[in-house]
């Protein structure tokens, strides 16, 4: 007796550390007298409440249950009937016997992977494996999620401005950032800085181009045709999943200024090239930035100064006119902060200037390099060894030019669609170009020898004309030609002229702060961004990130409660692009495609999908007008709201639609996995196929027994933390009424009936409460 | 066939709103099996006193020397228009021998031929204030594509306005290559695309972002609005999402504020309606969620209603959700109030338009000939103007549904369709624009069909009018801007004037109106394509500007040579506004404008842009 007593005493020391925080109910033998309560772990012994555990699960009950322990069966069986859900490790519904020998391994100490080691995975198991079983015990057997305190919706809020959507991982990982001390303020602006370090410092993953080279080759062992949603599925994959997401959210943003579409150019590697174009210039410098995108062969295909020929006495001014009006400057002079000063910025002239600037670019031909016959005279009659003319200037990356005459093959090089146009000698216009007139009274040194070139000076009798190219003087080695040193240096000076425009920081930082923070920013805010892009402080202009620090620094941005007046925070915040909202939902719940390929390809319908895709823009003026007011609250308060414009009557209810089906998708039978979504021509089924994005609800299932909580958990995940007290009340009555979706429990001996029940609840819950959550108002906009 | 009385249909109407409210999207497929269904779709036919304007805006601006096309040797003379025409267009290569890979952008007598439009006859300029130019010999031809428009052209049905655009005062090529300072005020940000879509549609050219546009004003003009007092819907449909045309004052009556459908459902929300379906409804829930469309109730009866979403009908969801969505402002956010409120407009008037629908279904009638039409090469997917010419025709078979009550059915309807694709820069030009010229022929002639056959219900609703919906209608094409004559070396740049095409049993058709600039020979040294019109007329008419008069142009028939609106590219400044096209079919529809304080109220910038007069003339 002594020694079984001394034996007990011994397990209780060494147990009880393990388990004394944990309050779970395992003390089945309690009494509830002088502190002898079922979550006493003190009190627990494992070979006596583990054995009256495993007895209850087998079925035993009365004397059989307590045989040889000692223990009063009707304390016993209330003790553990009265706690079957916190005894329920696995989450599948039912204390058994399973669960009964997860808590006494758990009690022994095992606390790694062998803890379910030989323990079947249940269906419909709320807690699959090890992990969530210990963390269960761990968290005292109830799951709670405290409401989100406000550092976590200022986490929150933060992450819905810079991301494709925060997750409760995403929010804890920036509250964990040690502040940056750099910077002044709150420990929040601090951290943002610290964020925004961190990613500056990212690399890029993949490139797009480099991954649809890689489906492409798949695609064609299988003899199947490559569409431009390959395009759409590299996006997707980057745009979910990638850890660079301030880079991600910012291109997408520049794709939404600078646009290209699937409308006008379809090939998908052109769309993939011009999306890295965007994505590796958006932390660089603005003229860079402008640059690249106007060399984009994706871009001069859809603006026609692809192969724009110099010798036309009118060449092409499609790119001219949209490069300035919709990527750079505008069509009326700025202030600084972003008001209309009302002179127009340029006239027809200026396109025309422009127009022959943009002339003589076609693809980079791969066959005729410097060096070969014929290159230095013409490129477009460039010859190979064996004499034969390459059609050069009307080459196409993804087409195999006729062999030559000695027999030698010319491959497609689909890399052209991955570089810079390059000039051709003989198609740039010689003629002088008329580029934008401008007073810049203090540039920055880069724009001051920039603009000696293309004299934009008004002062002094500069008129901002660029000079007419001199073909025929001393060291031009062309002949009559213009060489491509030339072109090229004449399409710097006008990239140059349109760069040191001084609309174009006004301009960019206001497209920038409305589609990463609010519609109706301030003028403060816009002349704070502005002034940063026109000199980051140390006389460098375009520092895109010294743009994104000002932009995502600014008082207005961090703490907008305080830092707007009361009517001014009514028109703080935007409505989120069906975009961002798509991937806020897939994002909050880790959605991901077993196969890491992310087709989502047909959501762009008004009828029946979200009204947005990536690069699908109906034209080059995007989805929506940069300055649209629908009639009603928005015009009323003087205030614009550009996203309202595709938000029709018929596209409101088909997006809601959207979203609602995809968040109560029967899909699955896995009750954590869930939200199977794919490329929508077939079944998105987890058994079936693989190249859907299922998303992770495990912590949804866990807190399901509480409206509350669960609401709390999707405020912070998809609301931004917006939900007030009321509302949030309110939907968890909706949910918890007899009418809707109660918490069903299991009685103490569950039949078929009562379980089958049970799982169709909680999976109910679960999404009626997302449901509910992304038919609210808070969802649709971002504060 | 035995329809039943007004009285009857009202009572099938109130029973069937409740089907009606049930989930999910109903598509016009789904639509018109129920007609067939039912068996009696009730009769196809509009309201005694109905009138419906339908703008088809060509986004891109389009490539106006491809509409009206000189053909053949109109004038006699011994370099003709056409040959100007085609020198004018072939950038440099030789006409005769038509390349469309130098850019040449001309179509040929051989290509014309089909679309050749009846030559006028007679002399005179015009009647009254009207003033035409098919006369004097010149002949034109409709773009190739447009060979279902050459015949309402030439049934009279079809008009034809001339060098239209946005316009706030005259301005000719001496006073555009002058002075800045002597030039008279022209529309904010010429050739910008979206500033002059929003020109056109708002007709205040002179402000940058206007906060309403013509269609707006209409609905919301006090004589329009009383019309349509009561009515369940919007005066104001588009079938092609939110636009500047559409934008009323934010005070306007409620029927003013635009609702937009699709061209293939309604955009119903899903479990978002008030009530639960009377009768249950099962329904083809097809393989994935996008091909579903269960909560239909135009799907086979017999079982439960299902709702995508996974759950059954719930009204303790429903209602949580639906108890924030209503026309009071909670002044939190200005989004959130934006956004209930166009959810709120969303879900009733959608509940009215499935009513409206399931009581007077897109019947054979409507939708056959948008489907003969197919065999032509018309397409009716989403989106399509095919698809959304359809829906207005749906829409307007519908309009007695849609009144404050039977007896007082929708008066006045305005609709607003487009199609894209017209900003042929480069390779569009040819491998594209074609294609979406024929779209236009196709679902205009459709449409004109499908009107046909609706009949107009007399006053005491015992019997019908005369005639067709085709008289109550009047469809007018816009675009906003033209383009350079010559060519870039693909395709063409951004110009100002162009043409609208008007359609309607109303319209006094087969004519032209306005100014139709000449295709003159190039002056040497300039690159000068266009030249007025050669006969001016001797008074005063509506697209003439009235700096073209002068005391040598006193005889009809005498030659303008005097002012040009021509530019260096063979773009045109435009000489009718386009105010002036919509102001003539708004004084037809109804719509005060005796008093210039009447007009300044709907038109702020015509008078200015003609001061002699505005009525184009071309509405009977």
């Amino acid at each position: 007796m002594t020694s079984l007593r001394t034996l007990r005493t011994c397990f209780a020391l060494l147990l009880a550390p393990s388990l004394a925080q944990a309050a779970c109910p395992f003390n089945v033998t309690a009494t509830g007298v002088g502190g002898d309560t079922v979550t006493n772990a003190a009190n627990f012994d494992l070979l006596r409440d583990g054995l009256l555990l495993l007895r209850y699960a087998q079925g035993l009950r009365g004397s059989a249950l307590v045989a040889g322990t000692g223990a009063d069966a009707v304390t016993v069986g209330n003790n553990i009937s009265g706690n079957l859900n916190q005894l329920d490790v696995n989450g599948d519904g039912l204390f058994d016997v399973q669960d009964a020998q997860l808590i006494t391994r758990a009690a022994f100490g095992i606390s790694s992977a062998k803890l379910a080691d030989g323990i079947a995975a249940v269906n419909f198991a709320t807690r699959p494996d090890a992990g969530a079983m210990r963390a269960f015990i761990s968290g005292g057997c109830t799951v709670t999620f405290a409401a989100p305190g406000a550092d976590q919706i200022e986490a929150s809020r933060f992450l819905t401005q810079s991301t494709f959507g925060p997750s409760l991982a995403t929010i804890q990982g920036f509250l964990a950032l040690p502040p940056d001390g750099a910077v002044s303020g709150s420990d929040h602006r601090k951290r943002r800085s610290r964020w925004l370090s961190d990613q500056f410092a990212l690399p890029r993953a993949q490139s797009h181009f480099s991954y649809l080279l890689a489906r492409k080759a798949e695609y064609d062992a299988l003899n199947q045709s490559f569409y431009s949603e390959m395009a759409r599925e590299s996006f997707w994959g980057q745009a979910l999943k990638s850890e660079d997401q301030l880079r991600q959210r910012v291109a997408f943003a520049l794709s939404e200024v600078m646009v290209v579409s699937e409308n006008g150019i379809s090939d998908p590697l052109g769309l993939a090239g011009y999306l890295d174009v965007l994505a590796d210039a958006s932390f660089g410098n603005f003229r860079d930035l402008l640059q690249r995108v106007a060399l984009s062969p994706a871009m001069g295909e859809y603006l026609n100064h692809l192969r724009n020929d110099g010798n036309s006495a009118t060449p092409n001014e499609n790119f001219a006119r949209e490069v300035l009006q919709l990527f750079s400057v505008g069509l009326v002079m700025l202030n600084v902060d972003g008001t209309a000063g009302g002179a127009a910025t340029y006239g027809e002239d200026t396109v025309k200037g422009f127009a022959r600037a943009f002339t003589g670019f076609s693809y980079d031909d791969p066959y005729c390099k410097a060096g070969d016959p014929g290159y230095a005279v013409t490129r477009n009659n460039c010859r190979d060894g064996n004499g034969a003319t390459h059609p050069y200037w009307w080459w196409y990356p993804g087409a195999a030019p006729s062999a030559n005459a000695g027999g030698e093959a010319f491959p497609p090089v689909l890399a052209a669609w991955n570089r810079p146009m390059a000039a051709f000698p003989g198609k740039h216009s010689a003629l002088a170009k008329q580029l934008l007139k401008y007073d810049y009274a203090n540039p920055v040194a880069a724009c001051t020898a920039a603009l000696a070139v293309a004299r934009p000076l008004a002062a002094g009798g500069l008129d901002g004309l660029l000079p007419a190219i001199n073909t025929t003087g001393s060291g031009v080695t062309s002949g009559t030609k213009v060489s491509v040193a030339q072109a090229n240096a004449d399409l710097a000076s006008a990239i140059d002229n349109v760069f040191c425009h001084p609309n174009v920081g006004p301009f960019i930082g206001r497209h920038l702060i409305k589609f990463l923070v609010t519609s109706n920013p301030t003028p403060g805010y816009v002349q704070r961004v502005a002034s940063i892009f026109n000199d980051n402080g140390s006389g460098i202009r375009g520092d895109m990130k010294a743009v994104l620090r000002a932009i995502f620094l600014d008082a207005e941005a961090v703490s907008p409660a305080t830092a707007l007046s009361p009517a001014d925070y009514a028109k703080f915040g935007k409505l989120r692009e069906p975009m961002l909202r798509l991937s806020a939902i897939l994002r909050a719940f880790n959605g991901t495609s077993p196969s890491a390929r992310y087709r989502l390809y047909w959501i762009n319908g008004v009828e029946y999908g979200i009204s947005q895709g990536p690069l699908q823009s109906p034209s080059v003026f995007n989805f929506y007008h940069p300055d649209f007011t629908p009639p009603g609250p928005v015009s009323a308060a003087g205030a614009v709201a550009p996203e309202f414009e595709i938000t029709t009557t018929t596209a409101i209810a088909s997006t809601q639609n959207f979203f609602g089906s995809l968040v109560a998708n029967t899909s699955s039978n896995n009750l954590t996995r869930q939200f199977g979504i794919g490329d929508f021509s077939g079944d998105c089924n987890e058994t079936v196929f693989t190249d859907c994005v299922f998303s992770d609800l495990s912590d949804l299932y866990n807190l399901q027994t509480s409206s509350a909580a669960m609401f709390d958990y999707i405020d912070l995940v998809l609301l931004g933390g917006t939900l007030s007290p009321a509302n949030k009340a309110a939907l968890a009555a909706a949910l918890d009424s007899a009418a809707a979706y109660p918490v069903f429990t299991l009685p103490a001996n569950p039949t078929a009936n009562d379980l089958t029940t049970w799982q169709a609840r909680k999976r109910n819950r679960v999404k009626a409460a997302l449901w509910l959550a992304v038919h609210t108002p808070e969802f649709q906009i971002q504060r | 066939m035995k329809y039943p009385t007004r009285h009857d249909r009202r009572q099938f109407l109130k029973q069937a709103t409740a089907l009606a409210l049930a989930g999910g999207l109903p598509t016009l497929e789904a639509l018109t099996r129920v007609a067939h269904a039912a068996g009696d779709p009730g009769p196809t036919e509009v309201g005694a006193d109905y009138k419906a304007i339908v703008c088809l805006f060509l986004f891109g601006g389009q490539d106006n020397a491809n509409v009206l096309i000189p053909y053949r040797d109109g004038d006699g003379s011994g370099i003709t228009e056409y040959t100007r025409y085609r020198q004018a267009r072939a950038n440099g290569s030789d006409p005769q021998n038509q390349s469309t890979s130098s850019g040449d952008l001309s179509y040929t007598n051989a290509q014309l031929a089909a679309t050749a439009l009846n030559l006028s006859t007679g002399s005179d300029p015009g009647v009254g204030n009207v003033f035409t130019t098919h006369t004097y010999g010149r002949q034109f031809a409709l773009h190739p594509s447009y060979s279902e428009l050459r015949a309402l052209y030439n049934g009279g049905k079809l008009a034809v306005v001339a060098n239209v655009g946005p316009l706030i005062a005259p301005v000719n090529r001496l006073q555009w290559y002058g002075p800045s300072a002597s030039r008279p005020p022209t529309p904010v940000n010429l050739y910008s695309h979206d500033d002059q879509q929003r020109a056109w549609m708002s007709g205040t050219a002179d402000v940058a972002n206007p906060t309403t546009g013509i269609g707006g004003r209409i609905a919301a003009n006090p004589s329009i609005a009383a019309m349509n007092t009561g009515a369940r819907i919007s005066t104001q449909i588009s079938i092609d999402g939110i636009n500047p045309f559409m934008l009323s004052d934010p005070s306007a009556a409620s029927t003013a504020v635009a609702y937009q459908v699709g061209s293939g459902n309604i955009g119903r929300l899903q479990t978002a309606s008030t009530t639960p379906p009377a009768t249950p409804t099962v329904c083809n829930t097809g393989t994935s969620f996008m091909n579903a469309n269960p909560g239909s109730p135009y799907c086979i009866a017999g079982g439960p209603v299902r709702v995508n979403s996974g759950f059954s009908w719930n009204t303790a969801l429903n209602g949580a959700f639906r108890s924030r969505i209503n026309g009071v402002a909670e002044g939190v956010s200005i989004y959130h109030d934006q956004w209930r409120q166009t959810m709120n407009q969303s879900i009733q008037t959608e509940i009215d338009i499935s009513a409206a629908f399931l009581n007077s279904p897109p019947s054979e009638d409507i939708v056959a000939p948008f489907q003969n039409a197919v065999a032509s090469g018309l397409s009716l997917s989403g989106g399509s103007l095919g698809a959304q010419l359809r829906m207005v025709a749906a829409i307007i078979r519908a309009s007695n549904q849609l009144g404050a009550s039977a007896a007082s059915p929708v008066k006045r309807q305005i609709f607003f369709v487009g199609i894209g694709g017209f900003d042929t820069h480069g390779s569009e030009f040819w491998n594209n624009n074609p294609q979406n010229n024929r779209q236009i022929s196709l679902a205009v002639n459709a449409f004109w069909s499908a009107l046909g056959n609706v009949r107009i219900r007399d006053a005491a609703g015992t019997g019908y009018l005369p005639g067709s919906a085709q008289d109550r209608v009047t469809l007018v094409t816009m675009s906003e801007f033209g383009r350079t004559l010559n060519s870039n070396g693909n395709g063409s740049d951004h110009g100002w004037g162009s043409y609208s095409l008007v359609l309607g049993g109303a319209v006094q058709g087969g004519k032209i109106y306005g100014m139709n600039h000449n295709v003159s020979a190039a002056t040497a040294g300039s690159s000068v394509w266009m030249s007025p019109d050669l006969n001016c007329g001797a008074v005063p008419r509506v697209g003439m500007p009235p700096d073209r008069y002068n005391g040598s142009l006193t005889a009809p028939g005498a030659r303008c040579n005097g002012l040009n609106h021509a530019l260096d590219r063979g773009e045109l400044l435009a000489t009718t506004s386009g105010d002036a096209v919509l102001a003539t079919i708004a004084n037809w529809f109804g719509v005060p404008l005796g008093t210039p304080t009447q007009v300044d109220a709907m038109f702020p910038t015509l008078r200015a842009a003609h001061p002699g007069g505005w009525n184009v003339g071309f509405m009977t």
